[in-house]
């Protein structure tokens, strides 16, 4: 025996190797089914296998009746020994043999492992004895699985089968803790290789729903019932049907997948990156439609495989894990019947004999078992989910006003809400309730930015927004703020489902927004929030990143369009939430920090510094600060004052002037008031303050800012606040036209007089406004501005106050006009917020009724939107009179 | 072969990015960075807790040009970036003493 020799029969089994690689590939490319290549595959690899098998066995002179042949075994396994051995996968094998043989397999297993790597196999080899096999499988998951996988090649059957015999009886014996190990060496793959299958680039083999989910089942079926094939399980009535049917096709479509990527690389290769979807979309001749690339189609089949895959698995696993009769015990003794259809676990929510009745078919009952599931936090349990999934065809797509109360009080508790939605979703419910996620499943997005499919995109984002609860950066502290979830979630859950169409997917989402709304019976109020998240929800992503947000009036810009406070802590976390559900790192620290600058900035002029929200411990430390400055005489009088002192005024002050203005309006007596002017030259403005207590006459603001506007001046920004005992403390930024520069003192003294006489006055005599000439280019100024008039109303940002947003273009007398309506619709104006940026006016009022409720009548507010519009139109059109009479 | 390291306001990435591109440059990184120079940070109150802003949100664009294209580059991501206020940003350029593509192992300019 010569080393040459030896050298030519390994290259010769080397060339048939791939020689009949070739004939197989060939055989692939005419369309020959996935599992016939593999077959033939496996049938090539056994017969050089064998072939070098025989060659050492008569090298080695072992090939007699008393050879080694009557003590080794040759016995693939894994994929090979399933012979689905794709064309450049691993080949598993196991020399086995008898520990009386055990110095003289090694021979034959050096020359072997030799051979078959020198002919170009990628070989994956052991040398055990029966018992070594068993202990080792015993030990390790990953070898048991694929020793499940072991048949017979070569050698002795008696060895076979002492191996196979008592691995089998180990299986049963063992078979809880077996189980357990499959589906934790699973779980780890998961993790590693993605949890979801909408990944982008999935691994075919490794990822969710791949070709290791299909082995998962066999396992599991091995250890549980005795046998691994499909057809084997389906015979025992474990798998269904339809299932069996769903494994097979995905098997199929798998097997022809992975070879055809293995052939195209060769090498092993089973990463579908987005090189390899668009080339094998081409191959496998998809066309494309309106909306849908070649490739988003043949993505959206293999999400669809996979999916089922995935789904029948997970449930498969479920009832195969039988639970320990004392688990059953605990769980029966601490749960409790629950409207008399479902029975409450530790952990579980399950639907009993009657409670399963009337599940069927209904979708308001399923969305009644999601939303109790979502309150107390608990899992549906796998036997109800079922018979819900079996049911879903007999479901109609009408919303009865039960269903629809159920899904958005569903929607409105973060606990379980993903999850639950994930839960409707894979079982065809939600698109009952939202048609639009019907054509979103399984949807992929073809760019190089998102991770998921669309649908798994929009629940993903649902999620994010469910976990900021527990978020400690700003964007937690919003959401945690954020009254009205259901609708946040619900826009989240609509946000992309716009996408695949021709036409731009905030379009369509504008429209799929409209329609949800109407199905879900939505007041406008609300239909108009969720139109407007979901139309524009990239809106705060663009002009955070990419425009310039300290220029101020982009940001008043962006205020007017968002409209109200509410809705901008909607928008801001939606925006947080999509980003961090296009894929993990997306949303990071740095992307937080711009967005909340943005919010932060709108919502100064949205809401102004709110009584309800103030950061607590620093106004204490303003507070701390002013305390020594006042006289020791009446100090609970003070105390209780700077208590109730305006954030923005504290902020912007210095101690010493907030104690000299305390000091003021504690010498003054009721039903009197006092009114003090100073210029301030950094910004060329007057402010005023007025002091006065609330009984002196009703309507206290809509005088003062009458007054104001009465003496000609332009007021840029007010506040208006209510400390204790009806104590009223207001400051009016103004610019003074009859003036440029400092007003002199008998002007300051002058507006300061006519302030206290509005107040002191009996009636209401209107002011007359001046007209000037500049109020004809005012007009012709505003009939340039292309920002709408608006009039926005937010009942859920602050607890005591309905919060009144007015945008519209400035003129003399507007705040007038504004305040005078809310006074005579019979409101108590607490604080109000007046900005004037260019030629628009952001005022923002905080009312309540005269009762010192918010309020919350929809008939009410409407009339109350439409008196303000009605009046600002009014002085408008005044205005133009007085213009066109001159 | 310099690299030029331009340290931007965030929004101006884009006008940035498009005005080397026209400049022939095909390549570049960018890196979402935080830092302060003469800014400054500053103390921001958002609702509920005043925290104090230390670094300023800015991006780091990275570019490898031959060292006849440095003047130019930077000319041109200053036209770019530029809005006159305090905060426009900082352009580094340091000297490379090797690029290498991973891929074709080709080294030097070949590489860029």
């Amino acid at each position: 025996m010569s080393v040459s020799t030896l050298r030519t029969h390994v290259l010769a089994v080397k060339e048939r190797l791939a020689a009949g690689r070739e004939k197989i590939e060939a055989r692939h490319r005419k369309g020959s089914p996935g599992i016939q290549v593999c077959w033939a595959l496996s049938d090539l690899l056994d017969t050089l296998v064998l072939e070098l098998f025989e060659t050492a066995l008569s090298d080695l002179g072992q090939d007699g009746p008393d050879g080694l042949r009557g003590q080794v075994a040759l016995v693939p396994h894994g994929g090979y020994g399933r012979r689905d051995v794709a064309p450049y996968s691993d080949v598993d094998l196991m020399i086995l043999h008898t520990s009386a043989a055990r110095s003289q397999v090694v021979p034959l297993a050096e020359r072997m492992v030799r051979d078959l790597f020198d002919a170009g196999m990628n070989l994956g080899q052991s040398v055990r004895t029966p018992a070594e096999a068993c202990r080792l499988a015993r030990k390790d998951a990953t070898i048991c699985t694929s020793l499940v996988e072991a048949r017979y090649l070569a050698g002795s059957v008696k060895v076979y089968r002492k191996f196979a015999s008592t691995f089998q009886k180990q299986a049963r014996r063992h078979g809880w803790s077996l189980l357990r190990a499959l589906e934790k060496a699973r779980l780890d793959e998961r993790v590693q290789y993605g949890e979801t299958v909408y990944l982008l680039e999935p691994n075919v083999k490794r990822s969710p729903g791949g070709l290791r989910d299909i082995q998962l089942l066999r396992w599991i079926g091995f250890v549980r019932y005795e046998t691994p094939e499909p057809d084997g399980l389906r015979l025992r009535g474990v798998l269904s049907w339809e299932d069996y049917e769903a494994v097979r096709r995905a098997l199929e479509f798998l097997l022809r997948l992975r070879n055809e990527m293995h052939f195209h690389a060769r090498k092993s290769s089973d990463v579908l990156d987005r090189v390899e979807q668009v080339r094998l979309a081409e191959l496998f001749g998809y066309q494309g439609s309106e909306g849908l690339l070649p490739v988003e189609q043949f993505m959206r089949d293999y999400f669809r495989l996979t999916n089922d895959v995935s789904n029948l698995v997970s449930r498969f696993q479920k009832s195969a894990r039988r639970r320990s009769r004392l688990v059953e015990w605990l769980a029966m003794i601490f749960s409790h019947q629950f409207e008399q259809d479902f029975r409450v676990g530790p952990t579980h929510i399950t639907a009993n004999q009657r409670g399963l009745a009337k599940l069927r078919g209904n979708l308001a009952e399923i969305l009644r078992l999601a939303d109790y599931a979502n309150h107390d936090d608990k899992v549906i349990a796998h036997e109800t989910r079922e018979t819900i999934r079996a049911a879903v065809p007999e479901l109609d797509d009408t919303l009865s006003s039960e269903a629809q109360e159920r899904f958005l009080s569903l929607l409105s508790r973060p606990a379980r809400l993903g999850e639950l939605l994930r839960d409707l979703h894979s079982m065809g419910v939600l698109e009952k309730v939202i048609p639009a996620f019907r054509h979103a499943r399984c949807l992929l997005q073809f760019n190089e930015y998102h991770k998921y499919t669309v649908d798994e995109h929009c629940l993903r984002a649902v999620e994010q927004a469910a976990e900021f609860q527990r978020d400690t950066g700003p964007v937690g502290w919003v959401y945690r703020h954020i009254k009205r979830k259901w609708l946040l979630h619900l826009a989240l859950l609509l946000h992309d489902l716009g996408k695949g169409h021709a036409e731009d997917h905030s379009e369509v989402g504008l429209r799929i927004a409209d329609d949800t709304a109407r199905r879900l019976g939505l007041v406008e109020r609300d239909a108009e929030t969720l139109r407007f998240l979901v139309h524009k929800h990239l809106l705060m992503s663009y002009l955070a990143f990419r425009r310039d947000t300290s220029d101020e009036a982009l940001v008043v810009r962006f205020a007017v369009e968002v409209g109200s406070p509410e809705t901008l802590q909607m928008l801001f976390v939606l925006t947080a939430a999509d980003l961090a559900a296009v894929g993990p790192g997306v949303l990071n620290a740095w992307k937080v920090e711009v967005l909340a600058d943005l919010h932060r900035r709108a919502m100064q002029h949205l809401a102004g510094e709110a009584p309800a929200i103030s950061p607590r411990e620093h106004l204490q430390s303003l507070r701390d600060e002013v305390l020594p400055l006042v006289p020791e005489e009446g100090r609970s009088w003070f105390k209780t004052q700077l208590a109730a002192l305006p954030v923005s005024y504290l902020r912007a002050s210095r101690s010493g002037q907030v104690a000299e203005d305390l000091i003021r309006l504690r010498r003054l007596s009721r039903g009197d008031a006092i009114a003090l002017g100073r210029f301030q030259p950094e910004t060329g403005t007057v402010e005023y303050k007025v002091g006065t207590y609330e009984d002196i006459t009703p309507g206290v603001f809509h005088k003062l800012t009458g007054a104001l506007a009465g003496r000609g001046l332009r007021i840029l920004s007010a506040e208006i606040h209510t400390l204790a005992d009806g104590l009223v403390f207001d400051r009016f930024f103004v610019h003074d036209p009859d003036f440029s520069g400092e007003p002199p003192p008998a002007r300051l003294d002058e507006v300061s007089r006519a302030l206290v006489a509005s107040l002191k006055a009996s009636g209401s005599q209107p002011p007359t406004f001046r007209r000037l000439w500049r109020a004809g280019e005012q007009r012709r100024q505003s009939a340039l501005s292309p920002l709408p008039m608006q009039v926005r109303v937010d009942n859920a940002t602050s607890d005591r106050f309905t919060i009144i947003d007015v945008f519209a273009a400035d003129r003399t007398g507007l705040l007038y006009t504004i305040a005078r309506a809310l006074f005579q619709s019979g409101l108590s104006v607490s604080v109000a917020k007046i900005g004037t940026y260019l030629d628009q006016v952001v005022d923002v009022f905080y009312v309540t009724d005269q009762a010192g409720r918010k309020l919350e009548d929809e008939r009410r507010l409407g009339e109350l939107r439409d008196r303000l519009l009605w009046e600002i139109e009014q002085l408008e059109r005044q205005e133009a009179a007085a213009v066109g009479a001159r | 072969m310099k690299k030029v390291e331009a340290i931007i306001r965030h929004f101006k990435l884009e006008d940035v990015k498009n005005a080397l591109s026209e400049q022939g440059i095909q390549g570049m990184t960018i890196t979402e960075v935080r830092g302060f120079g003469r800014q400054k940070g500053h103390t921001e109150m958002y609702r509920g807790t005043e925290y104090a802003v230390d670094f300023v949100p800015k991006v780091k664009v990275e570019v490898v040009v031959p060292t006849d294209g440095v003047q130019r580059t930077i000319d041109t991501i200053m036209r770019a970036a530029q809005t006159g206020q305090i905060g426009d940003g900082k352009i580094f350029v340091v000297s490379l003493d090797e690029t290498v593509r991973i891929r074709t192992g080709e080294t030097g300019e070949e590489a860029v």
